[in-house]
């Protein structure tokens, strides 16, 4: 992108010198709104509960981590923390795997009616998943999959994101060029090999969007994470570990912030992580033309 | 189904092709099973298990029993079941529209930037989409209360006074503003969507225009939105129904009060459910609600799609 | 009075061993008698849990007893622990959070795919959601006359319905007023003229007052009490307790002229805006008014009393004072509403035994004591030696003998539904219609 934008200024020194710094001016700004909740979240988590109610807008008196010790010993979350790892990474590779070969078929594969399967795509994803609760928890506990350590947590996981996944991935590969895939055909090249040399390497931008979308959702989950669980104790991941915080009479919020800065920051890393990889697709997008 | 296809693709295609595209279709079967599969166990059996529910009478425990269509017609009649459907859509509007213009401007605007501060507004720009609803939920209500909120505390500081109000206390305004959170903390996803479409156009379709110095307004007019344009609707379609699905941050915000000023149908339909045991009507009213959303995205995609481009 | 000596009775042990002694009465409804010899005697005889308790043919194996009983707090921690430690030998006991918004509907889908959860805390007078469908097991059998013996009179008949004992109450709430001694000195009013028990109208000039006096508010409420206001307005604006069961009973209409005052006296004090903070009173969270109260913004604190102490300590009130929910009406036994936190089993339960064994640990003296030393209001016995503050406990138990066994909100779910959680903010968003709601949801109710 730097070659790119450069070239935009280099080009148009004169007329748009004030375009980059009104620019910077609106993001910077509208920053500080996106960010204050992270930063609530953080210095709350450093207060004690008096802190907290006495002012809830102030800075904390000092930085302790003192809740972050308390969350971590009383509300298990170490232990919840691998559970949520465990569940994060098997979902997101079965998702992933599993969504990019329907979304290349979708998109050039020639399957009929794509329109409409995207449509259903959409469509059953619109029914209120708490309502899909108590069937697909039905079903679960006659197969006797309840019992199961993370599996009954994962299948749903996978099942409801595929379809989203699905359709973000073909409206990108829909874009690739017909021809570089016929070419490649005509080369006697076969379907799996041409998804994963031609296709994959242009879509990385793609593919890790998805990643991210997915990764928030499965790690943020809560519903139906409590309902596979109800009756064990074994392989709670860390949203259901929050429920510890939520008090009788009100919510030890500082704890709960520790936990959720903790929840939060695993989420941060791997959105930093990906982000090498929109750059990586970007240099594909310019050699591809 | 097979034969259906055959004679679209030999409307468009030579008949050499015919038997490589049979070949490529039974790849994509292939392709496409494991996710048939999975979304069969996960979804689709479920949905079809509540669209039968929605024809019968259940309590949750005796045994379910044929009901026709009287459910449906009980929530056409039913004006709180309505009510809720149309604070819906309000809020719906209201946070798809912010979402969207949003989402596209940020991403134009961090098209625009460096590398790495690009990176770095991403990151800022997503992080809210990744905080669990119920931080995001307490926040707002803080910043919105009455007395101590942030806002009307900031509106006190900069001498605007009378716009102060109790956000989350009347009726309209809080549909509003449950919208514009709803809006905001989707503008995330929008954002990187359209930055994921943006970044993959081929550079050279910006070369001819630099070459004639058109302006970043003009090159974002002519060349990029509507380049994008699947993407954009793509985004629209999430946006609309993500905007839909508003139990979390409804239910964080003002559990669906005060009073009945901002319960929403997926609020109604927990109730129906597991409140009042009136599962076959809940139902019902899901699938009401899924159809309403399913014609605005048929009518959305209509208008706002069209022609794609190749290039 | 008889009723200050009832008062005693129903609070338990605790303000017996204040009091000393008290006398045969009865209850406010006239039904049930007193044997408040009982009372006394059990509190200082022990309670032999082991004799009662079957042991469960288990041969090896440990069974599995899945109970979902306690949100986190410092005294419900330290219960579940006690539990374990009694029953982790016997018992693969597996504890779930509990959770007042999703309780329903994390039981109710347990038991769609029959899979177990043996024990769950629920309100003993709500419990309508799950019996009109058969989900609570019946504990009548189970009840024998020692276990019964241990509890306070009465309050077994909050979780019995149809004759069938449903839900077994452990501790006693109802609505309770704090004062910030603070706000109200500051505003002019001395300790003295701020009574236990209030009238209405005395409450809201003592508010007005404040407001006049100092730019405090008179009056807060968290949102998700609100109902109370009303709730409590419906139930005493009636002249006696055979009019009040009339109405309890879904007989009388919405639109009555009684009733109507009773929304409006509610109305009124939200459109004057004695709520803290004036406008948006009806939206504040419970956060909201725990920094409100730090900040000495309010003077009277509606609150129910087993959160009281749980107030004092978040917000640090130095100076404060307890005092009754102000009379709504000239019912001379000035019904309140209110009720218990109880434990029931649903019928999805795998473990019976072993949640019947649990339960009578649960209301055992030794949990009891452990709650009421927490600032808790037990329903059964406490041991004689608690170490408790007994002049703290009287002001949350003494209207305990007041709380009305029936409410207009068990005539059907909908109806309480609308009733706790849509007012008063209903009637004060849209007046009349609000009622013709309410009036159609009686109707439906009471000709099912």
């Amino acid at each position: 992108m730097s070659t790119n934008t450069a070239a935009v200024y280099s080009v148009q020194k004169k007329k748009v010198k004030v375009f980059p710094i009104a620019c910077r001016v609106i993001l910077i700004s509208l920053i500080l709104i996106w960010i204050y909740p992270v930063l609530f979240s953080l210095q709350t988590s450093f207060k004690t509960l008096d802190e907290f109610f006495a002012n809830i807008w102030a800075l904390p008196h000092t930085i302790g981590l003192d809740n972050f010790a308390k969350a971590f010993t009383k509300g298990h979350i170490g232990e919840y923390f691998i559970n949520s790892v465990v569940i994060a990474v098997v979902s997101l590779v079965s998702i992933e795997v599993i969504s990019v070969m329907a979304a290349y078929s979708l998109a050039r594969l020639r399957i009929p009616h794509t329109g409409a399967i995207i449509m259903l795509c959409f469509a059953i994803q619109l029914l209120p998943t708490e309502t899909i609760i108590i069937p697909l928890y039905m079903m679960m506990s006659k197969l006797g999959l309840l019992g199961a350590r993370y599996l009954p947590i994962i299948l749903a996981y996978v099942g409801w994101s595929v379809p989203g996944t699905t359709v973000i991935l073909k409206n990108f590969f829909d874009t690739i060029p017909k021809e570089l895939l016929e070419a490649a055909r005509i080369d006697g090249s076969g379907e799996i090999r041409n998804l994963f040399k031609i296709v994959l390497p242009l879509m990385k931008g793609a593919l890790s969007t998805c990643i991210v979308m997915n990764f928030t959702f499965v790690w943020g989950e809560l519903m139906w994470a409590k309902t596979a669980t109800l009756t064990t104790v074994k392989g709670l991941p860390l949203t259901v570990g929050l429920m510890n915080f939520k008090g009788e009479f009100g919510t030890d919020w500082p704890l709960m912030c520790a936990a959720i800065c903790m929840i939060v920051i695993p989420l941060y890393l791997v959105f930093l992580f990906l982000q090498k990889y929109f750059v990586s697709s970007l240099t594909a997008g310019s050699v591809k033309g | 189904m097979d034969l259906t296809a055959k004679a679209m693709t030999v409307n468009v295609n030579k008949k050499k092709k015919i038997s490589s595209t049979r070949k490529l279709q039974l790849i994509g079967g292939l392709f496409g099973l494991p996710a048939i599969v999975i979304v069969t166990f996960a979804t689709i059996i479920p949905v079809i298990w509540n669209v039968v529910l929605s024809f019968c009478n259940w309590d949750g425990v005796s045994a379910m029993s044929f009901n026709g269509i009287a459910n449906f017609t009980k929530i056409f009649a039913d004006r709180a079941s309505m009510k809720a459907i149309g604070y819906s859509l309000i809020i719906a509007l209201v946070a798809t529209a912010t979402a969207m213009v949003l989402g596209v401007g940020l991403s134009l605007l961090i098209y625009k930037v460096t590398k790495l501060e690009g990176a770095i507004y991403r990151f800022v720009f997503y992080s809210p989409v990744m905080l669990p609803l119920s931080v995001v939920g307490l926040l707002f209500t803080l910043v919105l209360a009455t007395d101590e909120g942030l806002l009307n505390n900031i509106l006190g500081l900069i001498g605007l006074k009378n716009l102060q109000n109790a956000w989350l206390a009347k009726k309209g305004m809080v549909l509003v503003v449950i919208g514009l959170v709803q809006g905001w903390r989707s503008s995330g996803t929008v954002m990187m969507l359209v930055y994921t479409g943006i970044i993959g156009l081929p550079a050279d379709l910006f070369e001819s225009s630099k070459l004639d110095g058109a302006t970043y307004g003009q090159e974002v007019r002519h060349i990029i939105l509507p380049l994008v344009k699947p993407t954009i609707q793509l985004a629209l379609s999430m946006c609309v129904m993500s905007a839909f699905k508003t139990y979390d941050i409804v239910f964080s915000m003002t559990g669906g009060g005060p009073g009945d000023i901002s319960k929403t149908a997926p609020l109604k339909i927990i109730e129906q459910a597991f409140m009042f045991n009136k599962y076959g009507l809940a139902a019902a009213n899901s699938v009401i609600y899924a159809i309403i959303v399913i014609i605005i995205l048929a009518v959305l995609r209509k208008g706002v799609g069209g022609d794609k481009y190749e290039y | 009075m008889k009723k200050k000596l009832l008062a005693a009775v129903m609070a338990g042990t605790l303000a017996l061993s204040m009091m000393g002694c008290a006398g045969k009465t009865e209850t406010e409804a006239g039904k049930t008698e007193e044997k408040t010899e009982a009372n006394t005697e059990a509190a200082q005889g022990k309670l032999e849990k082991t004799d009662t308790v079957k042991v469960a043919a288990s041969s090896g194996e440990k069974q599995d007893l899945v109970i979902m009983i306690t949100n986190p707090g410092d005294v419900n921690n330290e219960v579940e622990q006690r539990l374990i430690e009694k029953l982790g030998d016997k018992y693969n006991i597996i504890t779930k959070t509990w959770d007042s918004a999703s309780v329903e509907q994390t039981v109710k889908t347990a038991a769609a795919a029959d899979e177990q959860i043996d024990l769950v805390q629920y309100w003993p007078n709500q419990m309508n959601s799950f019996t009109e469908v058969g989900l609570a097991t019946d504990l009548t059998p189970y009840m024998d006359d020692e276990w019964k013996a241990t509890f306070n009179e009465g309050v077994l008949d909050i979780g019995t319905y149809d004759e069938k004992l449903y839900n077994v109450a452990y501790k006693t709430v109802y609505p309770a007023m704090l004062v910030d001694l603070e706000v109200t000195r500051a505003a002019g009013i001395k300790d003295e003229e701020i009574k236990d028990q209030m009238t209405w109208e005395e409450f809201c000039e003592l508010c007005r007052k404040i407001q006049e006096n100092t730019d405090m508010s008179g009056a807060g409420i968290p949102d998700t009490y609100a109902c109370w206001l009303t709730r409590n307005a419906v139930m005493q604006v009636w002249d006696t307790d055979e009019e009040l069961d009339k109405w309890n009973a879904g007989e009388v209409s919405f639109k009555d002229e009684h009733i109507v005052k009773a929304f409006d006296m509610v109305k009124d004090v939200f459109e004057e805006g004695l709520f803290y903070p004036g406008e948006g009173a009806l939206a504040v969270t419970q956060d909201q008014l725990y920094g409100a109260i730090s900040a000495h913004k309010i003077g009277f604190i509606f609150e129910p009393t087993t959160a009281v102490k749980t107030t004092i300590d978040n917000s640090g009130l130095k100076e404060y004072k307890v005092c009754d929910f102000p009379a709504m009406g000239n019912n001379p036994t000035n019904p309140l509403l209110g009720g218990c936190d109880g434990y029931f089993i649903p019928t999805c339960a795998k473990n019976t035994e072993g949640a019947i064994e649990a339960m009578k640990y649960l209301t055992g003296e030794e949990i009891m004591t452990l709650r009421a030393e927490g600032g808790q209001v037990p329903c059964a016995k406490i041991a004689s030696g608690a170490n408790v503050d007994e002049a703290f406990m009287e002001s949350i138990s003494r209207c305990s003998d007041q709380i009305y066994p029936t409410e207009i909100i068990n005539v059907g779910a909908e109806l309480s539904d609308y009733l706790q959680n849509q007012m008063p903010a209903n009637y004060i968003y849209n007046g009349e219609a609000s009622l013709d709601e309410l009036e159609e949801m009686r109707e439906a109710a009471v000709s099912k």
